[in-house]
């Protein structure tokens, strides 16, 4: 029963690909053949473990890229049928340098879009640094520590964020790391919000 | 229709009564679901999951304009500027 298991470092997810999983799928390959470091993060990986809930975007954060990469990158994008629904692919490494997110989607799709983010802070290098695995569809996505992300969650605070923390933390009560969970939210000052997790 | 007698603090109160019921509906949902992906198969949760997020994707689809016709816009509101650029 239930399909979705964490198993150390590993997310399995036994159900099959939605067509949000088939875009990141193909997008993490891509990023992959590039040698790009990249992890899914936020409301994706709630859906991607269970969450019944519809999204147009899919969060991805990248390590820093050189110019002479982000090219090939989007040579290969182009190549493969995306386009940036809200700015040319070619603005990428203009983007990226400046901080700035990315959309990329399938050629003349607005949705369901990718948001491409550079690596700002130390949250998107912890999620970098400490990404585990999902399986789905005999295929493997880099996603955030789920501890981190329900923390994150918390920290945004929307109605949806919070109830994404929620199946999250109820899915996983047996498997998830307390002290992990517990130095993400202090280290994001959520104590009051985690309180209220517990409590839901 | 409020009862005219009310209060505007007690219909606050009562605003924020209902607010905060439907705000436990949503979560009781969220945590039967996770309770249901827990102890169904995953043949059965699966496509139901699937056709929630699937749908919606469809019906952006559906109802949003083509990146061509966004496109086409684009090209117009441009052309639209530079004449009146060249006007002045």
């Amino acid at each position: 029963m239930g399909g979705i298991e964490l198993r150390e470092d590993t997310l399995v997810v036994d159900r099959p690909p939605n067509d949000l999983d088939e875009l990141a799928l193909a997008f993490s390959r891509l990023l992959s053949d590039h040698g790009v470091e990249h992890v899914f993060v936020a409301g994706y990986v709630a859906i991607l473990a269970g969450r019944a809930r519809a999204t147009q975007d899919i969060d991805v954060i990248v390590e820093r890229i050189s110019d002479d990469t982000v090219q090939s990158l989007v040579s290969a994008l182009e190549s493969a049928g995306f386009w940036g629904p809200a700015m040319p692919l070619a603005e990428m490494s203009t983007m990226l340098s400046n901080d700035e997110p990315i959309w990329i989607a399938r050629q003349d799709e607005v949705a369901p879009h990718i948001e491409v983010k550079p690596s700002t802070d130390r949250f998107d290098r912890a999620s970098l640094e400490h990404r585990i695995r999902a399986r789905i569809g005999g295929e493997e996505l880099p996603i955030g520590p789920l501890e981190l992300q329900i923390a994150y969650k918390l920290s945004l605070g929307t109605r949806t964020d919070f109830e994404d923390a929620v199946h999250l933390f109820t899915l996983f009560a047996e498997s998830l790391s307390t002290e992990e969970l517990e130095r993400w939210v202090r280290a994001l000052d959520v104590g009051s919000e985690y309180d209220r997790l517990e409590r839901a | 229709m409020s009862d005219p007698s009310t209060t505007d603090s007690s219909e606050r109160d009562s605003l924020e009564t209902k607010r905060e019921r439907n705000r436990r509906r949503r979560l009781e949902r969220v945590k039967r679901w996770a309770a249901y992906v827990e102890s169904t198969p995953p043949e059965t949760w699966g496509p139901q999951l699937n056709r929630v997020v699937d749908a919606q994707l469809a019906s952006v689809r559906a109802s949003q304009p083509s990146a061509s016709q966004l496109e086409r816009v684009e090209r117009a509101g441009e052309r639209y500027r530079l004449a009146e650029t060249e006007e002045k």
